[in-house]
């Protein structure tokens, strides 16, 4: 056997009869298929000669079983030539540009040189050029309409779709048939170096092999018959489809050799070049597109190849794969950032190819004594000379394990430390599969950190996911070093952190840091055990009347000694607001030299999916892998924080006092005479026009304006009147989740409900709903709810808030299908470009796209706000504070 | 609440208040009162009635209008035709394979024995031979699957120890069908609503500026009709029968209106709107005879023929497919030009400016078709296929014999077929698919919310976003919440507790009530203008009465017609189906009276001068057990149909009642759906919340059917220990929820406990779940039939022989008895035998290596499915109906939660376990309560489901003060009179309690919100979806990994995989996924060729298929589907050639 070789170009052509006759194994003429008793006929479409498809069954060609025997092509020869309506397009071009007569070119001799020499040129420096030249050059010589070399006068050639040429003379409008015959000859006669002048490869594709003497019949590999439950064989459509074929091309060549008369033979081989046609492509556009009995439509060659269950899209671009799983997933924060909880159940089925060496040979003869059942145990023994020894059907596995040695390959279970492909669906982003290291436990669920939900954009209730094990040590590695957890803590999108804290986390951090929380030194050592650390606390902050130390402290222990960095809090906002160190409300927060000095942390400083934060600048300047540890030890710590202190969620945290209510009641009668008021001047016409609308629009504009003031006064009334240590205000300060709208609603009112932009209006004549009167302008009648979810909708109001409600969920529903469509044809156009050694970005034939990545060669994963060098970082890091 | 000012003759408003309030006290109508309207209401309507109403209709009326429509049946020989006198329909029947009727079938020996629950049917024919009549014969023309619990159904009668005994819950409310075994629905159908005229824009950027369209339709048959009005302002009808635009004046001419004045007045008297005719005239003015017209239309349709035949065509034309619901004979084209008269008019109003476009949402635009309709349309085309087959066979028989024995050839299978065939796929007549669906019988609820779906034509692939919003129309009659995520949003509705459909009133009726209150019929008005008897003076003040969308006359006063209709109506002297509506504006003056089918009405308190029409007396009567119907025939409650509605001015609470008022609500909640109205705290819900726990709660597994150890589904769960809700909602009882529940009321903490309930995770009481919470069975279905083959030949059910092909081991039987099938409370697992089965050789498949056919029995058994294990629970032996045996097999399994099983609240809480805690570990309240449930306080503010808070509290009130809560949206107990009783009790009245940390005994920091709140355990678990591969079987075809976790299937590396991993920069993993571990083979290149060659193993050389054995051929390693591609390609004569290189070469630039 010769040395394997890889493929490194495809030359396309078109097959010539001579190239179709030589490699058939058998011409087909019978149009039956099975004897009485079930044999395949031979010289039918299902001739054993053309490839084993039974089991066990030998071809008699290449002596292979199913497993070797690629299958080999037979042929038909048509008893008259049919077009290939793939090509009809070329075909038509070519008669339009070669004379009727002569078939030459249509290029007079002296141009014919230039071009010649001229495309030469092109060919070898420019061939993108020389493309769209011999475009050109067929287009001129379409323009010509006296031969420059018979002076015949060209007729206009016409096709009828789908493969039916006329011949129309220019005067007299005459239009004559030029059958498949006619077509092939006229091609025939086209001289090579004709052809070469626009763009032929004469020894790959004369243009008359785009008109079929002889057919091609694939193997049967390529349309297996299917046998159902109950013994019936179905064939594939394609076998019923070369059975038609086959059929009328018998009786075709009947008639000819008969002498029918010609209105016969033209109805035959019009029959048979509508089933060549069907054959290769079912939705020609012009004919009807054959049936099953059924009436469904076949599947025939074109069908399979295109479209997304198409060969292409379907088994190409992707396809179904081994050594996958699939289940739930649960979360886990005690497991690493970059781990993920396999269950056995699964890690028994998974298995990794591993090589016996001297020194992993103790440890897979132990594997292979537990076994396929017992984990950690194997599934398979692959011995040197490539037998496979399935565990399942050995009685004595001892002697397998005895009988290792190196050079055998055992598929063992999935263990902890494989590395393994961790994916969630829809994978809109690269971060959406990463290398995970296995963690095999108890359970049925897939076990995954919290902190890595946002990448995958993943939650609990009822989400799944999937696994692939890599099973070459290359893929492996690539796995363990480029698809790594840690390498996309900071995310290309933006250079932020995507990994980061999520809810318990940000609030548990927040109530770590505040200045009230002080803790004893039991109380410290438990948070110390929650993160894993065995170390002795730092000087406590305050020595007397006990020793307390501040949380601020505990959070030091885990930053580097060397580390500053200052910022805001996602608490500074509203009257928590702070720029700068000189902060009352502890909303800045000032690391220096490995102290948290002040400043709570949040979501702004440890969040996910945050842009400058401290676990940022942390994991950035010491490495992710120090970013990740932080995250592994002090996020535990947090949830800790929170056990100790309690933290709940009540329905009086959305509670607003009487008097509170009061106000805002008040706001709103303000508001809703406002309305009035910008009616009545609507009315009369007074109101002012906002530039580009109608005055009805304008009107619209106006009492949505002034709503939504209303709306903003009464959150901030409610806002107000929360205690700051309320859970639900908490949660929304810190950024752990909801924000003040949310509370607006839930303790003050909804506010403005709309469709579309607009107020709601649609329903009866003049009013949405018959509890109003007709023309009602007012608020109440056009959807604004007054009340708030503590205190409850009326029905009309509950009505409305669901007419605004359902625009969400359609808008949710359209807005993916539709995102999903643009990224698709987005990565498709992005995704030959790469960034070459010398900064420029290329596409995949070396052209240059960009001269510079970005214009400023700044990788947004390494560049912060998109900037080369932050200076004032650099400054702040060599001098231990900014300026 | 006063106008600001009257603006084109409308008053424009800007209301200020009352503020609303979602609780409000009523003194004039307590709450109680109230809920017995609607108690009786919905005891009456019932939650299925409208399928059944409508099943009914169809048996009773529509049959007969089908049946009779032409009951003379004219044959192609001289003198002899045959004549329908009558119809019957028999009693449910099944006939067996030795042809004995079996007249003792019941709906649950059915669905064991896969038949269908169907009557026959026979009609009554007389041969009639040159005037001289035969004997009357009856014969059977086939079956109907009939509806249960309709009126031809023998359990509608009775009792409930009777339906025990048959094997039926007696709770069912039917509404559905039993087809080949399987329990399906007809879904009701949104439909635009037919013989009325709609008037729109015209598409953008076409010649059409205004068009006016209506559907004419009777029974089974619809015409499409449109007038359009062009640019230059001339209109055009278009319909189907015609190809192309006919102008407007020349159908008019064609119809009988030869006088060019004739046909202006037709349109309208007023003279603005006759002008806008005058384009139209004078591009018809060619065509000035009625001839002439019909000559025109004719030589659309007969082209080339004579004139006499081409006027005989158009007539004939003009005649059926034209209106045809106004008269399809010559007498009614008048009416027909009157009506396209109209449809001009309105269009004209329209073009004009003096009426807005036709709301095509608009329900009072809209019908609903249920299962009589349906049924009629598919039993029309049926019974036509029918009646031609007869008369074919007749023909033929009366050919060779003298007498027919009609009996003989009436082949009745061709109704049975048709019908059966399109009930059991969902297709429909005209290619409309998912009519039909099997009904959902997941838990009580999901059935019967299935029953009440209206689904939508439109197309889900496009956006459509006006037809999927909320319509203000829809208030009342379709759930404000329930409808799906995803494309179906907003196409797919819900009918709102409250909403009844009409079944319909003879028209007849109502146009003779019309006639004796004063109404001038559209003829004798049209020919006093014509006679200049009457003038455009006179009639300007005159309403336009339309009756089902067509005009009927005018009445000098509309208003007074509508208010002495109503009050007809309150008397019960004219149907209280039948609604009026009263369009008036500076230009238009129009009377709509309804009485067709398919409107949804809703019901409403009547208010007269100020004053509820309901008194204290009427509720103590229906308290008594009077049906709600009095109400009806009282006229203290109406029904409205979204038409009248328009006219209403309808008040929340009595309270609210000015002199404007003209109704008021009977029950606010009511207007949701049989889903959303299990949630208690509704109104305190974010509004996506409350849609997704209706999508939730018909996923909760429960307590479903009774009957269920009886029924054959091929999937059911059976909840251990349903509890009804603590926190009620005044509709569960009603709904039959607290009978059938799906959850359990469970002690639920909010807070932050290990971090094992983030992001939308809970943690659940591991000791509860020991004790039984939550647990399940799941049963599974297995079914097989003992079949016959032609040639003696036939399936054995028994342990198969070690020889037969495909034996499975011998492990794989171990399971069955002697008789083949499965011991009962036997243990099984994936992959083994539960009923073995052989069946005998079929040629082809046994081809062994020698050619010789091997004539061994197939295995052919039925396994348990892969990756599912089970107890057999029962097996059932029957006989199909062609009279093989059945045999199904039921196993069960035990589901006790873990992690990764989906349970959600009723609020749109979904989340999956994320830790099981012993009890020992879980946080305890002072009393040491441990709570079943802990969530994250995190979930919360987000979604805003305050509802959910709420019910926590109220659950813990309840659970303490041993009695219920009404949690009923708008009507429910106080939340601070709840809280109040929290602190008598004893607890704080927030609702929180201190508690301790359960692994140290240390008091939590602060007290937790903690309560009881109902939970649903939905179908989705872990068991049922874990699923891993390494190697397995693949696909004949592209031998890539097979699909599907039941078939042991891989999963799908997409191109979206694939491009992460591109944009990872990882080449090898990427070989790896796509060769390495799909589908990698081995092909033998020529490198001389290009081509695929092989080895062949006879001669042990290498071929090329062009060279032979001269080729120079490498092995190289592809993808297979890579292999086919290229054979494909091929195939298609196009030449792929494969260009080798080194496997490893080094980079050169």
């Amino acid at each position: 056997m010769a040395e394997e070789k890889i493929v490194s170009a495809i030359k396309f052509g078109i097959l010539s009869p001579d190239e179709i006759r030589k490699m058939s194994a058998v011409q087909v003429t019978s149009p039956e298929t099975y004897d009485e008793d079930g044999t395949p006929k031979s010289y039918s479409v299902m001739d054993p000669r053309l490839g084993a498809i039974e089991p066990g069954q030998v071809c008699p060609i290449c002596g292979n079983t199913i497993k070797g025997c690629p299958g080999h092509f037979g042929h038909i020869e048509l008893a008259l030539p049919v077009i290939n309506v793939l090509f009809v397009k070329h075909i038509y071009e070519l008669l339009k540009a070669t004379c009727s007569r002569c078939s030459r070119l249509k290029i007079s001799p002296e141009a014919f040189e230039r071009y010649r020499k001229y495309l030469f040129r092109l060919k070898e420096r420019y061939p993108y050029l020389a493309k769209l030249f011999m475009e050109y050059i067929k287009r001129q010589a379409m323009k010509v309409t006296e031969c420059p070399y018979c002076g015949a006068k060209q007729p206009k050639i016409k096709l009828e779709k789908p493969t039916t040429f006329y011949e129309q003379d220019p005067e007299t409008g005459d239009r004559i048939r030029l059958n498949s015959r006619d077509v092939r000859k006229r091609l025939e006669m086209i001289p090579n170096e004709d052809l070469e002048l626009i763009g032929y490869d004469p020894r790959d594709s004369r243009p008359e092999w785009m008109v079929f003497t002889v057919l091609p019949v694939p193997p049967t590999a390529i349309r297996p018959s299917i046998l159902i439950e109950t013994g019936i064989r179905s064939e594939d459509d394609i076998t019923h489809k070369l059975v038609d074929i086959v059929r009328t091309n018998e009786r075709l060549r009947e008639h000819l050799s008969s002498g029918a008369p010609e209105i016969i033979i033209d109805d035959m081989w019009e029959l048979l070049q509508y089933h060549v046609t069907t054959y290769l492509d079912n939705e020609v556009p012009g004919i009807p597109p054959a049936k099953h009995r059924s009436g469904r439509p076949l599947k025939t060659l074109a069908q399979r190849l295109r479209g997304k269950e198409g060969r292409f899209r379907g088994n190409l671009s992707g396809k179904r794969v081994d050594f996958s799983a699939r289940t739930v997933i649960s979360p886990d924060p005690y497991l690493s950032i970059n781990e993920v909880g396999v269950p056995t159940d699964i890690a028994k089925i998974l298995t990794i190819p591993e090589k016996v060496t001297d020194w992993n040979i103790d440890e897979l003869r132990r594997y292979v004594l537990n076994g396929p059942s017992k984990w950690p145990g194997a599934n398979y023994v692959v011995t040197p000379d490539g037998r496979r020894i399935d565990l399942r059907y050995v009685r004595d596995r001892k002697s397998v394990a005895e009988s290792l040695a190196p050079g055998y390959v055992v598929e063992r279970h999935l263990k902890d430390g494989d590395v393994v492909l961790f994916n969630r669906q829809p994978s809109l982003h690269r971060m959406s599969m990463m290398g995970h290291v296995v963690k095999v436990l108890p359970g049925r669920t897939f076990r995954l950190h919290l902190a890595v939900c946002p990448p995958y954009n993943a939650d609990f209730d009822g989400d799944e996911m999937n696994l692939h094990v890599p099973q070459t040590e290359d893929a492996r590695s690539e796995a363990r070093l480029l698809l790594k957890v840690q390498s996309h803590i900071l995310t290309p999108r933006y250079g932020g952190i995507i990994i980061g804290a999520i809810q318990d986390y940000i609030s548990g951090a927040y109530f770590l840091t505040i200045k009230s929380m002080l803790l004893e030194r039991d109380e410290v050592i438990k948070l110390l055990a929650a993160a894993g650390v065995v170390k002795e606390p730092p000087e406590p902050a305050i020595l007397s009347p006990k020793k307390l130390w501040t949380g601020k402290q505990i959070v030091s222990m885990f930053l580097p000694q060397d580390f500053n960095y200052h910022g805001k809090a996602n608490i500074s906002s509203g009257h928590l607001k702070c720029d700068d160190i000189n902060c009352f409300w502890d909303s800045y927060v000032v690391v220096k030299q490995g102290k948290l000095l002040m400043g709570v942390l949040d979501k702004k400083s440890i969040g996910a999916e945050q842009q400058d934060s401290l676990l940022y600048w942390l994991s950035k300047e010491y490495g992710v892998e120090v970013g990740a540890l932080f995250m592994d030890k002090l996020f535990r710590m947090f949830l800790r924080v929170l056990e100790l202190r309690g933290f709940t969620l009540k329905l009086d945290d959305v509670a607003i006092d009487e008097e509170g209510r009061r106000q805002i009641i008040q706001l709103q009668q303000e508001a809703f005479e406002k309305v009035r008021n910008l009616v009545e001047q609507y009315v009369r016409r007074e109101l002012e026009v906002v530039p580009g609308r109608s005055l009805e629009e304008s009107l619209e504009i106006r009492i949505l304006e002034v709503l939504a003031e209303a709306r903003d006064k009464a959150g901030e009334i409610a806002v107000a009147r929360l205690n700051p240590f309320n859970n639900a205000f908490v949660m929304a300060r810190t950024g752990a989740r909801g924000n003040v709208l949310n509370l607006t609603q839930m303790a003050a009112t909804l506010g403005q409900m709309t469709v579309r932009g607009e107020r709601i209006w649609r329903g009866y004549m003049g009013r949405a709903l018959p509890h109003f009167k007709q023309n009602d302008l007012g608020a109440l009648a056009r959807g604004f709810v007054v009340n708030s979810f503590y205190t409850g909708l009326s029905v009309t109001e509950m009505f409305m808030h669901a007419a605004g409600g359902r625009e969400g969920l359609v808008d949710t529903a359209v807005r993916t299908s539709q995102s999903g469509y643009m990224q698709r044809r987005l990565v498709n156009a992005l995704i030959d470009l790469y960034v070459d050694y010398d900064y420029t970005v290329r596409d995949s034939e070396g052209s240059i796209i960009q001269f510079i990545y970005g214009e400023d060669k700044a990788d947004p994963i390494k560049a912060p706000h998109g900037r080369i060098v932050n200076i004032e970082r650099v400054v702040e890091k060599v001098l231990g504070s900014s300026k | 609440m006063s106008s600001i000012a009257v603006v084109g003759g409308e008053k424009i408003h800007s209301s200020t208040g009352p503020i609303p309030l979602a609780h409000p006290e009523s003194k004039l109508l307590r709450s109680d009162d109230r809920w017995v309207v609607i108690e009786a209401f919905i005891k009456e309507k019932g939650i299925t009635k409208h399928h059944i109403e409508s099943f009914n209709t169809f048996i009773s009326r529509t049959l007969k209008e089908i049946i009779m429509e032409e009951p003379v049946i004219e044959t192609s020989i001289p003198g002899f035709k045959l004549i329908i006198k009558g119809f019957r329909v028999g009693e449910p029947q099944v006939r067996e394979v030795d042809g004995s009727i079996n007249r003792n079938i019941t709906p649950m020996e059915c669905r064991h024995r896969d038949l269908t629950y169907a009557v026959p049917l026979y009609i009554t024919v007389v041969t009639v031979e040159n005037n001289v009549a035969g004997n009357s014969v009856e014969v059977p023309v086939g079956e109907i699957p009939i509806m249960i619990k309709s009126s031809i159904d023998p359990l509608q009668k009775m009792s409930e120890e009777e339906l025990i005994k048959m094997g039926e819950d007696p709770k069912d409310p039917g509404g559905y069908f039993i087809i080949d075994g399987t329990e399906r629905i007809i879904v009701a159908q949104e439909d635009l609503a037919s013989n009325r005229v709609l008037v729109d824009y015209g598409q953008e950027g076409l010649n059409i500026t205004h068009t006016a369209k209506v559907v004419s339709s009777i029974t089974g048959f619809r015409v499409p009709t449109i007038l359009d009005r062009h640019k230059d302002g001339t209109f055009h009808v278009s319909f189907p029968a015609v190809p192309g635009k006919i102008p407007f004046i020349v159908i008019m001419r064609a119809l009988g209106l030869e006088a060019d004045r004739d046909i202006a007045l037709a349109v309208s008297p007023d003279p603005d709107i006759q002008t806008e005719l005058f384009a139209s005239f004078v591009q018809a003015s060619d065509i000035a005879t009625v001839e002439d017209a019909l000559d025109y239309i004719g030589s659309r349709v007969a082209i080339g023929q004579a004139r006499e035949s081409r006027i005989e065509r158009a007539k004939y034309i003009l005649d059926n497919y034209l209106l045809p619901h106004l008269g399809t004979k010559p007498e009614d084209r008048l009416k027909k030009a009157l009506f396209l008269g109209q449809m001009a008019c309105k269009l004209i109003e329209f073009a004009l400016g003096r009426r807005p476009a036709d709301d095509k949402d608009h329900y009072a635009n809209k019908r609903i078709k249920l299962a009589g309709d349906m049924l009629a349309l598919l039993f029309r085309v049926a019974f036509k296929a029918f009646l031609r087959d007869l008369r074919y066979q007749v023909e033929r028989a009366k050919i060779k014999e003298r007498r027919v024995n009609i009996a003989l050839y009436a082949r009745g299978d061709i109704i049975t077929e048709r019908i059966r065939h399109a009930m059991a796929t969902g297709t429909w007549i005209g290619g409309r698919t998912g009519v039909s669906q099997i009904l959902d019988r997941t838990n009580w609820l999901s059935s019967l919310s299935h029953m009440r779906r209206v689904i939508s034509p439109l197309s889900r692939s496009q956006p459509h976003f006006e037809a999927r919003d909320l319509h203000g129309t829809q208030f009342g009659r379709l759930c404000p919440f329930e409808t799906p995520e995803g494309p179906n949003c907003g196409l797919v509705k819900n009918l709102a507790l409250m909403a009844t459909i009409s079944v319909g009133v003879s028209e007849e009726e109502v146009l003779n009530s019309l006639y004796s209150l004063g109404l001038m019929p559209l003829i004798d008005v049209y020919n006093k203008l014509r006679n200049g008897e009457l003038d455009y003076e006179t009639m300007s003040k005159w309403s336009k009465v339309f009756l089902n969308g067509t005009l009927v006359g005018y009445h000098s006063d509309g208003e007074a017609l509508v208010k002495e209709l109503r009050r007809l109506r309150r008397v019960g002297k004219i149907h209280y189906e039948v609604n009026v509506a009263h369009y008036k504006t500076q230009y238009i003056n129009e009377v709509y009276v309804n009485c067709d089918s398919g409107r949804i009405l809703r019901p409403l308190f009547v208010v007269e001068q100020g004053k509820l029409k309901i008194t204290k007396e009427h509720i103590e009567r229906l308290r008594r057990g009077e049906p709600f119907e009095m109400l009806l025939r009282e006229g203290v409650v109406e029904l409205l149909d979204a038409e009248e509605e328009e006219n209403a001015l309808i008040a929340v609470n009595p309270e609210e009642i000015t002199l404007e008022t003209t109704h008021v609500e009977i029950w606010p909640p009511a207007i949701m759906g049989i889903a959303a109205s299990t949630i208690p705290y509704a109104e305190h819900n974010q509004s996506p919340r409350n849609a997704y726990q209706s999508a939730m709660a018909k996923q909760a597994l429960g307590f479903y059917m009774a009957n269920f150890i009886l029924r054959v589904d091929t999937r059911s769960h059976i909840l251990h220990y349903p509890q009804i809700p603590l926190v009620q909602t005044r509709a569960l009882s009603i709904i039959g929820y607290n009978d059938r529940p799906s959850g359990q009321n469970m002690i639920v903490a909010i807070m932050s406990y290990s971090g094992y309930n983030m992001e939308d995770a809970i943690i659940m009481n591991k000791s509860s779940v020991d004790r039984g919470l939550a647990r399940s069975n799941f049963f599974r279905l297995y079914s097989t039939e003992e079949l016959k083959y032609p040639g003696g030949q036939e399936d054995r059910i028994e342990i198969p022989d070690t020889k037969v092909l495909g034996y499975r081991g011998k492990e794989a039987y171990l399971k069955l008895d002697e008789d083949g099938m499965a011991k009962v409370e036997v243990m099984v697992g994936g992959g083994e035998a539960l009923i073995g089965k052989t069946s005998p050789p079929r040629f082809v498949e046994e081809f062994k290596g020698y050619g010789i056919l091997a004539q061994r029995r197939k295995d052919s058994s039925v396994t348990v499915r892969h990756g599912e294990v089970g107890w057999v629970d029962t097996v059932f032996i029957s006989t199909s109906s062609e009279g093989y045996r059945v045999v199904k097999v039921k196993v069960r399994d035990l589901r006790v939660p873990e992690v990764g099983d989906k349970f959600a609240s009723r609020h749109g809480q979904k989340g999956v376990i994320g830790a099981l805690i012993p009890q020992y570990d879980m946080p305890y309240t002072v009393e040491g309560i441990t709570p079943d449930v802990i969530i994250n306080p995190h979930a919360l503010p987000s979604r805003m489901t305050l509802g959910q808070l709420m019910e926590s509290l109220a659950g813990k009130v309840a659970a303490l003060r041993g009695k219920f809560v009404d949690g009923t949206p708008f009507f429910e107990e106080n939340i601070e009179d709840l809280k109040k009783q929290l602190l008598v009790f004893g607890y704080p009245l927030d609702g929180t309690e201190p508690m301790y940390d359960g692994r140290t005994g240390e008091l939590v920091g602060n007290p937790i919100f903690i309560g009881i709140v109902y939970y649903q355990k939905l179908h989705h678990m872990v068991a049922d979806k874990i699923h891993a591969r390494s190697k397995g079987p693949v696909q004949l075809l592209t031998r890539q990994p097979t699909e599907g976790r039941a078939r042991e299937g891989g999963l799908r590396f997409g191109e979206m995989e694939r491009d992460t991993l591109i944009g990872h920069g990882a080449s090898a993993l990427l070989k790896e996924r796509m060769v390495e571990s799909s589908d990698k083979t081995i092909i033998y290149v020529c490198e001389l060729c290009g081509f695929i060659g092989w080895y062949n193993k006879k001669k042990e050389v290498y071929e090329c298929p062009i060279h032979g054995d001269k080729g120079v051929l490498h092995p190289v390693a592809v993808p297979y589907a890579f292999k086919l591609l290229i054979q494909e390609l091929m195939s298609l004569g196009v030449k792929p050639r494969l260009v080798l290189t080194e496997r490893h070469k080094r980079y050169a630039s």
